[in-house]
């Protein structure tokens, strides 16, 4: 695995400068497919309640879900991509094929480097504290004993679980599973970053803190992906967009060019009330204005993203 | 072009050897998952890991009711209790191995689905925790062994050896029958009686060589349940801790359990690794 040069990169406040064409290549998608294999039991015609035990019951039928069907495309070093699309467009499924943990069906990824996926969904092992589970995912992570006694304070303070840490996991809600699963796989800095969803979690004052992470994580980096419902954070990060649906990219470039289209399309034309639009702008707007008002940052955010899945 | 620009396929598979060096790396990983997994056993019910270490107790208590008791399958052997308690224990770490090796990867693909690691740590922590609880059972074996009138010899120093030999066979096994399942999954549904079968036709509560006479079975036949790995390891087990029992085989099974175990470990990695890079796909 080659270490590669890092570049400087030229993020000026504000949007990040475009990259040139001429960077190196640090992934290659090629013609990605990704299905998934279930074993599905078609229901029984007409069988309700106790009578669906009397009427012979249907075979599982093995059934596949092509959850990324042909997705072809480049990054080079230095991008931040943003990847937008609807819930079950195959964002995530896309996210881990790109880190090697979702094999493909067809087609192939090609990376320098191994690209990290920072997935706040992914659990580790409910069953067990959560500082067994940072201690475990540290070193699966491939740190040694003594660099994970180092980071670990570091990692309970930014979770902000406090106490809970000695508590199993399964008793956690999903915001502190997601902000500690976020803060372990955000604790070591890599060369290929894949972000999924992780602004959409936790409350306010954790977003604050998991932006500034992502930021900086975002400058360690050479080139990443970030995966939101919410148009202001990819707007932010992002120098190039990725409109996936149905498995298939719809659209790739400009987030200036790209995020409008895709807010006419999912955010105007549907049946949400005038109201709820209007509330949406001006919550836009608020966040646009005020950088440093962040009490009920979160709400907003989570709201939008909410908004913007219809 | 991709190749062109020197890069790599992000499924694409060390090679064997850097396979190896990777688990090596990980091996901090190993022992903490290793404990991790006991740890979450103990949370699990009241006695928790107890239960792991009762198991191979209560299943001598009914092979002791049932084949010793009810149908008389003691045969030659004087001491049956010792010798149940040897072949149930031992036998206890080998299917235990196997099946929850088998399931490693299948149970924990939260796990592999977020990190990038040698993912043949999974099985190979299993059977480490698997000979923890061993260790801990270890113990009631030997009491078990003492009180019903085996004396310590020098034989037992032996015995260490024989674990070893039986472990890496172990490895092996819950390697392969990781990659097994995680690409067959109902597997892991039959694989509980298939182990049971396994068990009764490897003598582990009754001196099998004394039934082999009486059903009458073609030579190659028997060929085959003398060399059969369990039966090996069971005997090596039991000329090690015995006194009162001489196995059949003597010295030949000595050689077939370590034949199997040179063969059994570096085939189980190369098979596990021969998956790598498909595993976690769902």
């Amino acid at each position: 695995m080659a270490v590669a040069e890092s570049s400087p990169r030229t993020t000026e406040s504000g949007r990040p400068a475009p990259t040139p064409a001429d960077a190196p290549l640090k992934i290659v998608v090629d013609d990605l497919h990704v299905v998934y294999r279930l074993w599905i039991t078609p229901p029984s015609q007409e069988a309700r309640g106790l009578s669906r035990i009397k009427v012979r019951r249907p075979i599982p039928k093995k059934r596949e879900v092509r959850a990324i069907r042909g997705v072809s495309f480049v990054a080079r070093q230095g991008e931040a991509i943003g990847v937008i699309g609807k819930n079950g467009a195959g964002k995530s499924t896309l996210m881990r094929a790109i880190a090697g943990l979702l094999p493909p069906a067809q087609g192939r990824v090609y990376a320098d480097g191994l690209p990290t996926l920072l997935g706040v969904n992914s659990a580790l092992v409910k069953s067990l504290p959560g500082a067994r589970n940072i201690e475990l995912g540290l070193l699966a992570l491939g740190l040694s004993p003594a660099e994970v006694a180092e980071k670990f304070d570091d990692i309970v303070e930014f979770s902000g679980i406090g106490d809970a840490v000695n508590l199993p996991m399964r008793s956690y809600s999903s915001g502190m599973g997601a902000r500690l699963k976020f803060a372990i796989a955000s604790s070591v800095p890599r060369e290929i970053l894949l972000i999924d969803e992780a602004l959409a979690t936790g409350d306010g004052e954790f977003l604050k803190r998991s932006a500034e992470r992502i930021q900086r994580l975002r400058d360690e980096a050479d080139t990443i992906f970030l995966v939101s419902h919410s148009m202001s954070s990819v707007k932010e990060t992002c120098d190039r967009v990725i409109w996936l649906d149905d498995g298939v990219i719809i659209a790739d470039g400009q987030p200036d060019d790209i995020i409008p289209e895709y807010e006419a399309r999912f955010g105007l034309k549907t049946r949400k009330s005038r109201k709820e639009r209007r509330r949406k702008r001006r919550e836009r707007n608020q966040n646009a204005s005020s950088d440093g008002d962040d009490s009920g940052d979160g709400s907003t955010d989570s709201e939008r993203s909410r908004l913007d899945d219809r | 072009m991709a190749a062109a620009a020197g890069l790599r396929a992000v499924d694409s598979r060390p090679s064997f050897h850097s396979y190896l060096v990777q688990i090596w790396r990980r091996r901090a990983f190993l022992r903490a998952f290793a404990g991790a997994k006991m740890e979450s056993e103990n949370s699990k019910s009241r006695l928790g890991q107890l239960w792991q270490v009762l198991d191979p107790v209560f299943t001598m208590a009914v092979y002791w009711f049932l084949f010793g008791y009810l149908l008389g399958g003691r045969g030659s052997v004087v001491n049956y209790t010792g010798f149940l308690a040897a072949g149930v224990f031992s036998f206890a770490l080998i299917r235990q191995s196997i099946t929850a090796g088998s399931k490693s990867i299948s149970s924990n693909l939260g796990l592999v689905r977020a990190i990038h690691f040698p993912r043949a740590v999974l099985p190979l922590a299993v059977v480490v925790k698997q000979l923890r609880v061993f260790f801990i059972s270890l113990p009631i074996m030997i009491v078990i062994l003492l009180i019903t009138g085996e004396r310590i010899t020098a034989n037992w120093l032996l015995a260490p050896i024989a674990l070893v030999l039986m472990t890496m066979f172990a490895i092996g096994m819950a390697l392969v029958m990781a990659r097994i399942v995680a690409v067959v999954e109902d597997v892991s549904d039959v694989l509980p009686y298939i182990l049971r079968i396994w068990g009764y036709v490897s003598g582990v509560m009754i001196p099998i060589a004394d039934r082999l006479d009486r059903l009458g079975l073609p030579p190659w036949a028997v060929f085959i349940v003398e060399i059969n790995p369990p039966t090996v390891y069971l005997n090596i087990m039991r000329d090690c801790l015995m006194n009162t029992y001489d196995a059949p085989g003597g010295a030949f099974n000595w050689i077939v359990a370590a034949i199997w175990a040179v063969v059994m470990l570096p085939l189980g990695l190369w098979f596990f690794w021969r998956g790598e890079g498909r595993y976690g796909r769902g």
